[in-house]
């Protein structure tokens, strides 16, 4: 495996903690060379219990991690070619810019006439020149965050860890590190392994996400076919909005699933069908663009029924908020001017193409 | 950072609750503390001062203006050979607490995670007792009858019980560095506890070893607990007569005791009020040196 291109592999990586708590469970994670992947999850999913593991401040309970080929599980962090930009950045607070850039390189004994040629070199990178007399207080969040940045990649390592690098900095700064961050994968052709809570940073930055819950791998897929084809019914909640209903399978056939939702016949294409899918509980992904409205509707596969609860302008969109005698769904209208179609209390109905849900196993 | 940015907020909202209640104003909020400090320790200190330039004949105070005893400390070689035992001392007491603090406090701030506080006990509970009872308890260590003896004769390394452990400089430097090891371990423990973690895995993800990463990070950062710790040491040695008085015999006399006794034996107050400034400004310089160099900033 890890000779086709796979900069890290993570075979079976587990990690039960003293008191018990199972946070990482036989994962199984294998990143390209120059890839950027983001672990993403709510927190406690175990996805920052992984890049600790790798970075190797956690010791695995069980499970391999593989860098370049090498066994790393025994390295400790200082010997592994891997750097990280910590959460809350991890300056130095006593040193300066430059001193803080030149650790790493100091720490390997390269000599003082390279460090002053290379430190200046990664301030560019990240667009601080000249600030290398300066002391980490003396910067603000975004400088910070870019110095840790810089004082991670002037040491070349195999692999970056990120570990919620933005999550301090407020929005349009971190939209702005995100375009920044991605910029600087591309030019190094670094693997970063990059770890979020944040879906829309994941869906923004990567080549591939892994989504994480409850110490599991639910999927490792590019962002698009994770929009479009989640695995699971978390997965689809977590990827953008959707609408997870309730649902019971009747029957599997071969042009299809027959579902009941809300007292209605539901048809699924086999394609959005999960696998291995039995007849039972179920849950049937929605996702708010893909819904029509109308009293009546026409034309659509599949139609339920319900009562207008609220409904929202939100620029482009039009948000309608549809209650069912049991559960609620939200339709994202394009067309504005549906808004004053419908005011609270209406009953309308509600629909969608067969092709257009998702059904997968309860969660 | 969420953390801090949620306490501002919260400080924020307070802020208007706040404006309602009496407005104290800088005055009023140090008023108490600054009268507490004006009636003891600023008035003592100015009588004693204004003291140290009168003289004393026959016991009687003769209240007028002479320098005196400054000059008569300074020529003294008694008070010469004592001050620079004294200094030697507090120099040797303060190398050897910071020697065997500095792990200690190490310990059980970085390395503790559950017994945190019970480590935390051991240093503080020996200051809760008496400092007169710690330094006596060395006379039963080190006495003719004390342990120490005791040990050696059943070792058979003596043959019978010797008194040359007791009332001598080595005596007085075991009470003191004993006595005085809380006063170090504490500020450095407050100052190692303060560390963020993730410095230490930044530096270590660096590519340093322990020990690099003990020299450059660690150390430098404990620097402002372990600068006071060593202040605190070095004054206390500087003032201290109970163990020197208890402990110390003839060879073991200290500058406290030496200004003891011009106070009590001697009766004379204005010589012993001058030795005392001598110190005092000693001890003062010490502080303001530690204080630039951040040992007073926190702690």
């Amino acid at each position: 495996m890890e000779g086709n291109g796979y900069q890290l592999v993570l075979r079976g990586l587990t990690k039960v903690f003293g008191n018990g708590v199972v946070a990482v469970e036989r994962l199984d994670l294998a990143v390209r060379k120059g890839e950027f992947l983001t672990m993403l999850g709510p927190s406690g999913c175990g996805k920052t219990t992984t890049l600790r593991m790798v970075a190797g401040f956690e010791m695995p309970t069980d499970g391999e991690i593989l860098c370049d080929g090498a066994r790393l599980n025994c390295v400790p962090p200082n010997r592994r070619p891997i750097n990280t930009v910590f959460q809350d950045y991890a300056l130095f607070p006593h040193m300066t810019v430059f001193d803080n850039i030149a650790y790493g390189l100091r720490a390997k004994g390269i000599s003082s006439q390279v460090i002053r040629a290379e430190v200046p070199r990664a301030l560019e990178m990240v667009s601080l020149s000249g600030m290398e007399k300066r002391l980490p207080r003396q910067l603000s969040g975004g400088q910070q965050q870019r110095v840790a940045v810089a004082r991670a990649l002037v040491n070349k390592p195999s692999v970056l860890l990120l570990d919620e690098p933005l999550g301090a900095l407020d929005l349009k700064l971190r939209k702005h590190m995100q375009i920044v961050l991605k910029a600087l994968q591309q030019e190094l052709g670094i693997t970063f392994i990059h770890v979020t809570h944040d879906q829309e940073e994941a869906m923004t930055m990567s080549d591939r996400i892994a989504v994480m819950h409850a110490g599991h791998l639910e999927q490792l897929d590019t962002p698009k076919v994770l929009y479009s084809r989640p695995a699971t019914a978390f997965v689809a909640g977590f990827i953008g909005d959707n609408n997870l209903l309730d649902c019971r399978v009747t029957e599997i056939g071969p042009d299809g699933a027959c579902v009941e939702l809300l007292g209605h016949p539901v048809h699924v294409d086999t394609a959005n069908v999960a696998r291995g899918l039995a007849p039972g509980p179920a849950t049937l992904a929605v996702r708010p663009e893909v819904i029509q409205i109308g009293a009546p509707l026409s034309g659509v596969d599949n139609v339920v029924e319900g009562v207008v609860e609220q409904h929202i302008f939100a620029g482009s969109e039009v948000r309608v908020l549809v209650r069912f005698s049991e559960g609620s769904a939200i339709a994202n209208l394009r067309d504005q001017g549906q808004f004053d179609l419908y005011s609270r209390g209406d009953r309308v109905q509600i629909g969608w193409q067969r092709g257009d849900a998702m059904l997968h196993a309860s969660p | 950072m969420a953390h801090v940015a949620a306490e501002k907020r919260a400080r924020r909202t307070a802020a208007p609750g706040t404006r309602s209640a009496p407005r104290l104003g800088p005055i009023g909020l140090l008023g108490p503390s600054l009268v507490w400090l004006l009636v003891f320790v600023v008035a003592p200190i100015s009588i004693l001062f204004i003291y140290s330039f009168w003289s004393s004949q026959n016991y009687q105070l003769i209240h007028e203006f002479t320098l005196k005893n400054y000059i008569e400390t300074f020529g003294d070689s008694v008070f010469r050979i004592v001050m620079g035992r004294t200094l030697r001392l507090a120099f040797l007491v303060t190398a050897t607490a910071l020697v065997l603090g500095y792990p200690v406090a190490y310990f059980i701030a970085r390395k503790v995670t559950r017994w945190k506080t019970f480590f935390y006990l051991l240093v503080i509970i020996p200051m809760w007792s008496s400092y007169l009872v710690r330094v006596y308890s060395w006379k039963a260590v080190l006495g003719e009858r004390g342990a120490l003896n005791l040990l050696l004769l059943w070792l058979g390394i003596l043959q019978e019980p010797s008194p040359i452990f007791l009332y001598n400089t080595f005596a007085v430097y075991l009470a003191l560095v004993g006595s005085i090891l809380p006063f170090m371990i504490l500020p450095i423990y407050t100052s190692l506890e303060k560390i963020p973690q993730s410095l230490i895995e930044a530096s270590s993800d660096l590519g340093a070893g322990f020990w690099r990463t003990f020299a450059r990070v660690i150390f430098p950062l404990s620097l402002p607990g372990t600068l006071a710790g060593c202040t605190f040491t070095f004054v206390l040695v500087l003032g201290d007569f109970i163990a020197s008085q208890l402990l110390g015999g003839t060879s073991g006399i200290l500058i406290g005791k030496v200004i003891y006794g011009q106070f009590g034996l001697a009766f004379n107050w204005p010589l012993g009020a001058a030795m005392s400034f001598v110190v005092f400004a000693l001890a003062f310089a010490l502080i303001a040196i530690a204080g630039r160099y951040g040992a007073l900033k926190e702690g």
